[in-house]
């Protein structure tokens, strides 16, 4: 016999705690091209960290 | 304060330090204040939208409660504690009001060093071709005449009007774009720049401004710095007046770009200053580093001079000379990203990123004053007019971007065989300026790349 879910049984989702991750935010160290950074084209130079 | 007294509580959201967009159930957070990228992941957005619907009344704890428990598979007592837990989170960070915080006023909110979540939203970003960067030139008028500058001006057509940037900025929102560059030209010339970025940051985007900053006024500052943009980037040439305003051939310029930068720094904005480097000005950039590095800025250098926009070489005699390139890119306290990689730098892109030159027309695109829409400021490819067609239909349907998007690292011939090519990040739209075609690099860029693996070792 098919087995009938619910309408609530259906809608509800897996429930995982709510959890927040964060970072600096480090646009241009992971890009190396200015569509996110300056108009021209190539690779940025940013110092170093920590120098 | 009891728990029975906290879900009575209307939390409301703090808009105005935020940008945010939600991807796949997923919010990609900007904390403005605090310059952190931050991910919530489905249960935290879910409680995040909540807190901002506003169904006649903004909801009080309880009712969002209600919700989730309607909405997941989680028994009462437990979904009240946990988004009792994530709103005090969100209030130690400053991202609701209205709810206690858990965090005493001198701890500070632990943030990690990686950039693991940048990657993850920027490969979700090409997985899905979802424009989470979009950089829009507001004009290509400029009240100064830099001599490398690569626009060629004299254009007659007209700019998009605000309501046209508005309705603009509406369809990117809606497509998913996040990060909004606004740049020209000078973009103070228009003096709707402040109700453009008001109607931006409505819309929760993180906006940047690039701007020599010449035009901008103590009335605009104070405009400005309101709305909170996730950065001010300056082109700054030299310290020495003589340097600065003799490549932007106007008199008194560089005063007032460090009196717009300091009013800047003073009400707390993001400053970032970029330089491009070219032979008069090769010898002052360590200095404008130091200043940089006071005043709390971000620094950026680039001595890549590219054609102007109708092909004209006429900047490249500003380009400074290989050897010059040589020492910049031997200057110790700059670095590239793989140069920490051991053995093999390549290794180190993971994922799409390993089979295409760059997210261009993937996740990012430009838009000209016109409405234009090009896979990237360094791309000439129309690809269509947002005065003629919607953001969606363009970006979805054009075939120039769907071409662009099947373009490959193997497809540059010469790039895939290149025994530098783990040294080297090719980019199509500086091939195409200068060698007319998207798949061939500039012979430069390949003695760029050698010299950066003879660096690599003589580091290790």
């Amino acid at each position: 016999m098919k087995r009938i879910k619910t309408a609530e049984a259906t809608e509800r989702k897996r429930y995982e705690k709510p959890r927040i991750r964060s970072e600096k935010e480090a646009r241009e160290l992971s890009f190396n091209c200015p569509t996110t950074s300056v108009k021209y084209c190539g690779i940025p130079f940013s110092p170093k960290k920590g120098s | 304060m009891g728990e029975d007294s906290l879900v009575g509580l209307v939390p409301y959201r703090n808009d105005a330090l935020l940008a945010y967009r939600v991807f796949d159930g997923q919010t990609a957070l900007v904390d403005l204040a605090q310059g952190t990228l931050n991910m919530l992941n489905t249960t935290a957005t879910r409680v995040w939208q909540l807190v901002g619907e506003r169904m006649g009344e903004r909801m009080t704890v309880r009712k969002i409660a209600e919700r989730i428990c309607r909405e997941f598979e989680v028994p009462s007592e437990e979904a009240i504690n946990d988004i009792l837990a994530v709103l005090r989170e969100m209030a130690s960070r400053g991202w609701i009001n209205n709810f206690p915080s858990n965090k005493s006023d001198d701890q500070e909110i632990a943030v990690g060093d990686s950039t693991e979540i940048f990657e993850q939203l920027r490969e979700q970003a090409v997985q899905k071709q979802i424009p989470l960067v979009v950089h829009f030139d507001l004009t290509y008028r400029c009240n100064l005449r830099c001599v490398h500058c690569y626009l060629i001006g004299g254009k007659k057509q007209s700019e998009c009007s605000s309501a046209e940037i508005k309705n603009i900025l509406e369809q990117l929102a809606k497509a998913g774009a996040l990060y909004l560059t606004l740049s020209g030209g000078e973009i103070f010339l228009r003096k709707d720049l402040p109700e453009i970025v008001r109607e931006a940051r409505k819309l929760h985007f993180a906006v940047r401004l690039l701007t020599s900053g010449t035009l901008i006024d103590d009335e605009i500052v104070d405009e400005i710095a309101k709305l909170h943009p996730e950065m001010i980037a300056f082109s700054v040439y030299d310290l020495n007046p003589l340097v600065h305003d003799g490549i932007t051939r106007k008199q008194g310029s560089l005063a007032k770009t460090l009196n717009a930068i300091s009013a800047l720094r003073e009400r707390n904005v993001p400053i970032k200053i970029s330089s491009v480097l070219m032979q008069s000005n090769i010898g002052g950039y360590r200095q404008l580093y130091s200043f940089a590095k006071k005043i709390g800025a971000q620094f950026q250098v680039d001595y890549r001079i590219t054609p102007k926009t109708d092909g004209s070489q006429t900047p490249l005699q500003y380009h400074i000379t290989e050897q010059e390139a040589k020492q910049v890119l031997s200057d110790p306290a700059f670095s590239r990203e793989y140069e920490t990689v051991d053995p093999d730098p390549v290794q180190e892109y993971t994922g799409v990123f390993n089979e295409i030159p760059c997210g261009a027309g993937h996740m990012s695109c430009y838009i000209s004053p016109y409405g234009m829409i090009t896979p990237c400021v360094q791309v000439p490819i129309e690809c269509g007019s947002l005065r003629e067609k919607r953001f969606f239909e363009v970006w979805s349907n054009s075939h120039e971007l769907k071409a662009f998007r099947a373009i490959r690292f193997s497809d540059m011939l010469k790039c895939a065989k290149c025994e530098f090519f783990a040294y080297c990040r090719p980019c199509p739209g500086l091939n195409l300026v200068e060698m007319g075609n998207l798949l061939t690099p500039p012979p430069r860029v390949c003695k760029e790349a050698k010299h950066m693996k003879t660096l690599n070792k003589k580091r290790r």
